[in-house]
C-alpha cells in the first residue's frame, strides 16, 4: 500500500468518508440482519456472492437469524470480505455475532455484539460492540467500547440520525505503534526510534458531512533518539487543544500547543520545557480551494513571546508567506537556547548576554525579506574576554535590497583590555551591505577614534568582510600601555589608521598607519594580525620612529632625564596576544641630529640596571654625584628577540669585547658599556616595569 | 681512480645530506615533540607506546646502519649547526606552552566524552563527535562546544609550531605526526579514525 501524506485539502474528504461510510456500512449491517416483516420470521438465513452498497462491496456473505428460548432473536453476518475503497479498508473474515438480537416493529438492537475481523491494524481482530436502531427515524447508535490498538485501548460511541455524532477516546497508545499502525492511512511525523504515550478524546459531528471536530490529545514519556542523535527527546509531554468547525465551504480552527514537560534536542538546539515551557496557539483558516491561513502566537517563558501570520500553500503544504508581527526575545534565555548553538566554533560562542530585543520580520516563502529589531538596554559580554559591548540601545532596520537605515548606540565595552566610550553609529543596510553614513567619534581609554569609513560586506558563503578607516586623537600612552600590560609609558597618541580590513579572519592594512608621538613620529608597515579573536591571535609589522624627542618622552616616562632626538627600528615584529615574541629592534641618536645631548644620572643608573651586571657606567659613582646630567655624542640599543633572549648590542663595539650603550662627549665624560650580549627578555621586561613603577610612585 | 671515485662518493653523499637538512621534516623529533605535548594534555605521562616505525625503519642491513651512521658522523663535523636544526623540534615557544595549557585544561571534561565514545580522534589530528546518543541530551551542545574549542586551539597548535620553528610549510607534515601520536597515545576504548575515515575502537 503506498504511503499517504494528507495535505490541508484532503481533511474533508478524508474526514467526511470517515465517519459517513463506517456509518453506513454499520447501518446495511443492521437492516439485513432484519431482512422481513418481524412478525413473519422465525429463524432463516440470507446468502449473497456479493453485496454492493454506496461506497462498499461485500462478498460472500450469510446473514443468519434464530430464535432463541426467550423469544427473542440471535443473529449472525458472515462475510469473506468487506471493502470499502475510498478509506483504502479491505477486510477479511468479517463474523458479527449478536447472541441477543431484540427486535421489534419499531427498532433492533444488540447490546453485545461480538465482532471479530481481519484486515485493521489492531492489536486484536476481536471488538465487542453494542447498536441500536430505529426503522422510522433512522436513529442509531453504535458504541465499540474496548478497541485493543497500538498497545493501548480505544472506545468509539456514535450516535445520531440526519446528525449524527462519534466520540473517540484513547488512552495509552504507543505513539510508535500507532504510527506503524496507521501506516497507508496518514503519515505521522515522528522519527523511528522514539516513542511515547497518548491519550486523546475527539468528538466529531455533522449530517451528511462532518461540520465539526474538537478534542485534547496529550502525548507525554515521549523518549528516544533517532539513530543520528539529531532528534531526540526525554520524557518529553504536550497536550494539543483544538476546535475545527465548518464555516460553509471553509474550516476553522482553533488549537492550542503546550509543552511543559521534558527536554528535546532538534540539533543544534536544545530545549527544557520545564524550564522554558512553550505554549503555542494557532487560528487556522482552511479554505475549500486556496491557502491556509495562519494566525499564531507563541509565549515561551524566559525566551520572549511572538504573534505573526502563515499562509501555507494547500496543495502541497510549502510556506508561502510569513509575518512575526511582533515579538520580543529576551536574553539571555533566546542567544543561550536558539542562536548560540548555531554560533559554536565562531567569536560569538560564549556571550554573557542581558537585554530584550523587539522582533518585526517578513518572509517570502523560508527566504527572509525585512527585519526590525528593537534593540533595549542589550548586554554582550564575551567569556573569553575578548570583547564586550553594555547598553546598547537603537534600532536595526534591514529591507533586504532596498537601503535601511539603522542607528545604534551603547554606553561603553572593550575589546580586549582597550576600554571603549559610549558612542552612536547611524548606518545604513542593504543587499547584505552595512555603511557607516556619517562619522562617528567613538571615545577609546582617554583619547578618541574618529571613524570616518566603515562598511561590512557580509555573504552567505563567506566571513563578513569589514573595513574601516579612522583617526586616532589623543589617546594616553599611559592607559593604552597599562591596557595592554606593556610596561608604562607617558605621552598621547594622535595619528591615522588608513583603509584597515578584517576579512578571512585576518586584519590587514593598506597603506603605513602612523602617529605622532612626543614631537616625533611612529610608522607601523606591514601590519597583519591573523585570527583577531581566535585563540592564539598573532601580529606582525615593521615599526619605524623617527625624531622623537627625548626630552619629552623622559619627562612622562619615569626613565629619568634625557635631551636629543631618538631614530628607531623594529623589524619583523611578531606578537602573540599583545607580547612580543620575536623582533629585530635598534633604538639611536637620530643621525646628523644637531640638538642638545643629554643624559641625567638617573637614567644612566637605570640605562646601566638594564644591561644587568655586564653594564657598568666607566666612571666612579663618587666622582658622578656631582653632577646632575651630562653630555652625550650618541645613546644606541638594539635587541634582537628570539626564544625570550635578547641578544643585545649597542651603538659602537667598545674596548674589552662590550659594547656602548650610550657614548660620552666633553668632560666629564661618561660612558655606559655592556657586556652581556644576551638576556632574558621576560626579565627585562619586569626591570623596565619596576624602574617605572618605583619612579612613578615617587615622582608627583 | 679509486680516489676519484671516493671522492665522488664523499661529494655526492655531502650533497644529498646538505639537501636532506634543508628540506626535510624532521620526523622523529616531531613524533618525540608530539608525544610530549600530548601525554601533557591526556596526562598520560609515560605510557606513551613508541611507534614501531620509528627506528626499526633505519635497522635495515648492517651495511647500511653503518653507512648512515657513517654519514651522520661525517655530517655532524660538517655541517654541526644544520644537523641541530634537523634533530629538533621547537615546542617551547610561548604560544604553544599557551595552546598546550588550554588543552590540557580542557582534557578532564572531554575524557569522559572519550571514554564513552562519543568524542574520537580524527584522522587530522582534530576531534570530532562520533556517536551524539552517547551524549545525555543536555550535555550535547556542550559536548558541541568543547570540540569545537578543542578543534580551534589543535589547529592553532600544529599552525604555532610550524611557525615557531621558522618552517610554516611543516604545518601538515606536523599534523600528520600529531595525528598518529594522538592514536597511539589514546587510552584502551577511545575511539580514532583509521585512514579510510572508519570509526575504530582501540
Amino acid at each position: 500500500m503506498d504511503r499517504y501524506c494528507p495535505t490541508p485539502g484532503d481533511v474533508h474528504s478524508a474526514g467526511r468518508a470517515a465517519a459517513t461510510r463506517i456509518a453506513r456500512v454499520l447501518l446495511a449491517a443492521l437492516v439485513l440482519m432484519a431482512p422481513a416483516p418481524v412478525s413473519a420470521l422465525a429463524a432463516g438465513e440470507f446468502v449473497a456472492a456479493e453485496l454492493k452498497g454506496d461506497g462498499w462491496s461485500a462478498s460472500n456473505v450469510t446473514f443468519q437469524l434464530a430464535l432463541t428460548d426467550n423469544s427473542d432473536f440471535s443473529g449472525r453476518v458472515v462475510a469473506a470480505s468487506l471493502r470499502i475503497p475510498e478509506l483504502q479498508i479491505e477486510l477479511r473474515d468479517v463474523t458479527i455475532d449478536c447472541p441477543l438480537l431484540a427486535l421489534n416493529r419499531a427498532a433492533v438492537s444488540c447490546a453485545d455484539a461480538r465482532i471479530s475481523l481481519l484486515g485493521l491494524p489492531l492489536d486484536s481482530p476481536r471488538l465487542t460492540a453494542t447498536f441500536y436502531y430505529e426503522f422510522d427515524t433512522g436513529a442509531t447508535k453504535l458504541e465499540l467500547p474496548r478497541v485493543r490498538i497500538a498497545g493501548g485501548q480505544a472506545s468509539v460511541v456514535f450516535s445520531g440520525q440526519q446528525n449524527w455524532r462519534a466520540d473517540i477516546t484513547t488512552t495509552g497508545l504507543s505513539m510508535a505503534k500507532l504510527k506503524a499502525a496507521a501506516r497507508g492511512w496518514f503519515a505521522i511525523p515522528l522519527p523511528d526510534g522514539v516513542d511515547g504515550k497518548l491519550d486523546s478524546r475527539l468528538r466529531l459531528e455533522g449530517g451528511d458531512r462532518i461540520e465539526r471536530a474538537n478534542g485534547r490529545a496529550s502525548f507525554y514519556a515521549i523518549s528516544g533518539s533517532n539513530e543520528a542523535g539529531s532528534l531526540a527527546s526525554e520524557n518529553l509531554g504536550a497536550s494539543i487543544d483544538f476546535d475545527a468547525r465548518r464555516d460553509d465551504t471553509d474550516w476553522l480552527a482553533d488549537l492550542t500547543l503546550s509543552e511543559s514537560r521534558g527536554q528535546a534536542y532538534f540539533l543544534p538546539v536544545f530545549i527544557d520545557f520545564a524550564l522554558n515551557p512553550l505554549v503555542l496557539s494557532a487560528s487556522v483558516v482552511i479554505p475549500a480551494d486556496g491557502d491556509w491561513l495562519v494566525d499564531f502566537k507563541t509565549e515561551q517563558a524566559g525566551i520572549g513571546a511572538f504573534t505573526g501570520e502563515l499562509a501555507i500553500d494547500g496543495r502541497n503544504g510549502e510556506l508561502r508567506q510569513a509575518a512575526v508581527t511582533s515579538g520580543r526575545a529576551v536574553l539571555p534565555g533566546a542567544y543561550d537556547v536558539y542562536l548560540q548553538p548555531f554560533l559554536v566554533g565562531t567569536s560569538a560562542d560564549s556571550l554573557e548576554t542581558a537585554g530584550a530585543i523587539e522582533v518585526k520580520a517578513d518572509f517570502s516563502g523560508p527566504t527572509l525579506r525585512a527585519l526590525e529589531l528593537g534593540l533595549t538596554e542589550i548586554y554582550l559580554d564575551d567569556r573569553r574576554g575578548r570583547f564586550a559591548l553594555y547598553g546598547l540601545e537603537g534600532n536595526v532596520n534591514w529591507q533586504g535590497d532596498a537601503i535601511g537605515r539603522s542607528l545604534l548606540s551603547w554606553q561603553g565595552g572593550y575589546v580586549y583590555k582597550i576600554g571603549v566610550g559610549a558612542a552612536k553609529l547611524t548606518l545604513d543596510t542593504g543587499r547584505g551591505n552595512v555603511l557607516l553614513v556619517e562619522p562617528a567619534v567613538i571615545p577609546v581609554l582617554d583619547g578618541r577614534l574618529r571613524l570616518s569609513r566603515f562598511e561590512l560586506a557580509t555573504s552567505e558563503s563567506d566571513l563578513p568582510d569589514l573595513e574601516f578607516e579612522a583617526d586616532i586623537e589623543q589617546i594616553g600612552l599611559r592607559a593604552l600601555t597599562r591596557a595592554l600590560g606593556w610596561p608604562p609609558f607617558s605621552g598621547t597618541l594622535s595619528g591615522r589608521i588608513p583603509r584597515m580590513r578584517l576579512a578571512n579572519n585576518a586584519i590587514t592594512v593598506a597603506g603605513a598607519m602612523s602617529a605622532e608621538v612626543f614631537d616625533g613620529s611612529i610608522t607601523i608597515d606591514n601590519l597583519y594580525i591573523s585570527e583577531p579573536f581566535g585563540v592564539l591571535p598573532q601580529a606582525t609589522a615593521d615599526v619605524t620612529i623617527r625624531t622623537v624627542d627625548l626630552a619629552a618622552l623622559s619627562s612622562t616616562f619615569s626613565f629619568g632625564h634625557m635631551e636629543g632626538r631618538l631614530d628607531g627600528e623594529l623589524k619583523q615584529l611578531r606578537m602573540l596576544g599583545f607580547s612580543p615574541v620575536s623582533f629585530g629592534a635598534k633604538l639611536y641618536t637620530t643621525p646628523n641630529d644637531r640638538s642638545r645631548h643629554r643624559i641625567s644620572q638617573q637614567a644612566i643608573e637605570n640605562i646601566s640596571d638594564l644591561g644587568g651586571a655586564g653594564a657598568t657606567a666607566v666612571l666612579s659613582r663618587g666622582l658622578l654625584r656631582f653632577f646632575e646630567d651630562f653630555a652625550y655624542d650618541k645613546i644606541g640599543w638594539s635587541c634582537v628577540l628570539e626564544d625570550e633572549i635578547c641578544s643585545m648590542s649597542g651603538v659602537a663595539p667598545a674596548p674589552n669585547g662590550g659594547y656602548y650603550i650610550v657614548k660620552g662627549k666633553g668632560l666629564p665624560r661618561i660612558n655606559v658599556i655592556g657586556y652581556r650580549s644576551r638576556v632574558s627578555w621576560p626579565t627585562l621586561v619586569a626591570k623596565l616595569r619596576n624602574i617605572n613603577a618605583s619612579s612613578a610612585s615617587v615622582r608627583p | 681512480m679509486r680516489t676519484t671515485k671516493y671522492a665522488a662518493l664523499l661529494v655526492g653523499l655531502l650533497l644529498a645530506a646538505c639537501v636532506t637538512i634543508n628540506v626535510y621534516f624532521p620526523a622523529a623529533a616531531a613524533e618525540q615533540a608530539a608525544d610530549k605535548i600530548i601525554n601533557d594534555v591526556l596526562g598520560t605521562e609515560g605510557n606513551s607506546s613508541r611507534s614501531l616505525d620509528n627506528e626499526s625503519a633505519a635497522s635495515g642491513t648492517p651495511g647500511a646502519t653503518m653507512l648512515l651512521r657513517a654519514s651522520r658522523g661525517l655530517l655532524e663535523l660538517l655541517v654541526p649547526s644544520a644537523h641541530a636544526q634537523q634533530a629538533n623540534l621547537d615546542i617551547s615557544s610561548p604560544g604553544v606552552r599557551r595552546i598546550q595549557a588550554a588543552m590540557k585544561a580542557r582534557n578532564p571534561q572531554l575524557e569522559a566524552f572519550y571514554d564513552s565514545g562519543a568524542v574520537g580522534f580524527t584522522s587530522d589530528a582534530m576531534v570530532a563527535v562520533r556517536d551524539l546518543t552517547a551524549v545525555a541530551l543536555k550535555d550535547r551542545n556542550t559536548v558541541r562546544q568543547l570540540v569545537a574549542d578543542e578543534n580551534r586551539d589543535r589547529d592553532a597548535l600544529y599552525r604555532e609550531i610550524a611557525i615557531a620553528n621558522e618552517h610554516p610549510e611543516w604545518e601538515d607534515e606536523i599534523r600528520a605526526t600529531f595525528a598518529r601520536r594522538w592514536v597511539a597515545n589514546a587510552k584502551p576504548g577511545w575511539y580514532y579514525q583509521n585512514d579510510g575515515g572508519t570509526w575504530v575502537r582501540k
